[in-house]
């Protein structure tokens, strides 16, 4: 029902609720990305990447954007104005990104729940990685996003 | 007077890219980049900026700490911190390292220039005390 470390509660719904409002608003801001929520779908057979985020401190996550290349190479093309990037340079981008929109989210609930926590330096997994079997805790809830070029889905361990 | 001149120390080149286009439309001078903590506060002591706009998040030791470091070296110095991460527990970090400035990633614009104008008038009168004062 909610989870925090001592003090405050903060439920599953307003979990849900921060989190989607930050990948939505963000989206659209920084990346001209229009989001638009679905019920939950794999992603069996669509080319795709992954990246991850930690939180640490009140309020212990473990955020996982699985994004579908097409939009993560318009994520990637809005963010650096059109012109061309390397393939580090994109991964830097999309770090950005999730930084900023998984940064938003936290922040929200950190003055929810009144306490702080931080958060890691986003990491990409490689083709075939997988989540640590250790990270997957046993709450979770998932947004899965539908967008005019491609699909985003949003899985929130805490 | 010349322009008031800057260094960003972010990760992201996105970010870099956006203040340098913004702030260079607006009579300020980007004089270099670093990547993380430690090349942002070699990259001061080699030009001393007038202000250093300075990203909590980051590989290596992270914003709060590298302003921690240049506090220390240089109480005088000018930082603007920028971060997705804006919450009252990291504002009162932020402060309790003796910057007094936050702006959330992000950033607005004009949030971003009113800032840096209230930064650059601050330390023209701080410099001007300073001179009096000898």
């Amino acid at each position: 029902m909610s989870a925090v470390k001592g003090g405050s509660l903060v439920t599953d719904m307003e979990v849900d609720e921060i989190f989607d409002c930050a990948f939505v608003s963000v989206s659209k801001k920084i990346a001209s990305l229009n989001l638009k929520r679905n019920v939950n779908r794999d992603l069996n057979g669509e080319d795709s990447y992954t990246g991850s985020v930690y939180t640490k401190g009140k309020f212990n996550s473990l955020v996982v954007c699985e994004i579908s290349s097409d939009v993560y190479e318009h994520i990637i093309y809005v963010m650096n104005s059109g012109e061309p990037a390397s393939d580090d340079e994109k991964l830097l981008y999309i770090n950005e990104y999730i930084n900023i929109v998984c940064g938003f989210a936290l922040s929200n609930i950190s003055n929810k729940i009144g306490g702080s926590s931080k958060l890691t330096v986003p990491v990409f997994l490689k083709k075939g990685e997988t989540i640590r079997e250790k990270d997957r805790k046993s709450k979770h809830i998932v947004l899965y996003y539908e967008t005019d070029i491609g699909v985003l889905r949003v899985t929130v361990y805490y | 007077m010349g322009k008031t001149t800057i260094v960003v120390v972010d990760d992201s080149p996105f970010a870099s890219k956006q203040i340098k286009d913004i702030v260079e439309e607006n009579g300020y001078e980007v004089i270099g980049y670093a990547k993380n903590g430690e090349e942002g506060i070699k990259m001061y002591e080699e030009l001393r900026p007038d202000i250093i706009i300075l990203d909590i998040i980051m590989p290596g030791i992270d914003g709060l700490e590298t302003a921690q470091i240049l506090k220390e070296k240089d109480p005088g110095v000018t930082i603007l911190m920028l971060s997705s991460l804006c919450d009252s527990g990291t504002l009162e970090e932020v402060r309790a390292i003796g910057v007094k400035y936050l702006i959330p990633k992000p950033w607005e614009d004009d949030v971003l220039l009113a800032t840096l104008e209230l930064l650059k008038r601050q330390r023209e009168e701080q410099l001007a005390a300073d001179k009096e004062e000898d």
